[in-house]
């Protein structure tokens, strides 16, 4: 069924590329979770690292986490749940190379966050908490909107 | 690496706005795609059809709340093809 022979110029070919950056983009868009979504998804993402920085035996901040926890899990959930009644489901594991190098680059970071703040909170820079909460919230609600499928959006407001 | 291979199954206009909304997602259902290109039942069935022959796509009918939906998928055969397909495209702007 494959023909491997090309036979189409250079102008065919960048109307094609073009044309599916268009596509890429509005469906990255039909598929990203709406605005208020990705803002509650990244508040409890936010506060899982802050409140894991804060924990110290078990003070009330274990339960901040807890609870943080329970409300980002359900969140995502409401979103796949929401996604699959409108028709559509998002990819959740990777199906690329690309996607899990992307993937792989983005737990690093999260990781090391987390990590760093805890360490740097426990050793009594009590500043890191709200640094480290508020940059990996910052970090997930730019990756959500941008990367909803480990794709790049370009906003160019040319389609839809 | 991908394999880099211009496919002309995938090159014809719809399919390969097909294949891009697929790669793009793990599933979409028959509706939301025949929404998205603005084309009729018959015209995306006979692209899905081309596909589905070349294994490029899996199309499973599932009943939800009594309603049956049909969700399509791109095959990992299918997404290699247009993995290389892309590669290809690239490849020809790029040697101009």
């Amino acid at each position: 069924m494959k023909n491997k022979e090309q036979n189409i110029s250079a102008e065919e070919a960048k109307l094609a590329l073009d044309n599916l950056a268009n596509i890429d983009s509005s469906t990255n868009k039909l598929i990203r979770p709406p605005l208020w979504l990705t803002v509650i998804m990244a508040f409890f993402y936010g506060m899982m690292t802050f409140s894991w920085a804060s924990t110290r035996h078990e003070n009330l901040w274990m339960l901040g986490l807890i609870i943080s926890s329970i409300c980002f899990l359900a969140s995502v959930a409401f979103y796949l749940y929401s996604s699959h009644l409108l028709g559509i489901k998002p990819k959740v594991l990777p199906k690329s190379r690309a996607e899990c190098f992307y993937h792989l680059l983005s737990g690093i970071f999260f990781g090391a966050v987390i990590i760093l703040t805890r360490a740097l909170s426990v050793n009594g820079f009590e500043y890191s908490a709200y640094i480290g909460g508020l940059l990996n919230a910052i970090v997930l609600a730019y990756l959500l909107h941008h990367y909803s499928t480990g794709n790049y959006i370009k906003d160019n407001g040319n389609h839809e | 690496m991908n394999n880099v291979s211009f496919d002309p199954l995938i090159h014809a206009q719809n399919r390969l706005q097909i294949c891009a909304i697929l790669a793009a997602t793990a599933e979409i259902e028959f509706k939301v795609l025949r929404e998205k290109l603005e084309v009729s039942d018959s015209v995306l069935s006979k692209h899905l059809k081309a596909l589905e022959d070349a294994q490029y796509l899996c199309a499973q009918k599932r009943s939800n709340m009594g309603r049956q939906r049909t969700w399509l998928s791109l095959s990992k055969t299918g997404r290699e093809a247009y993995n290389g397909h892309l590669a290809a495209l690239r490849n020809i702007v790029g040697s101009v």
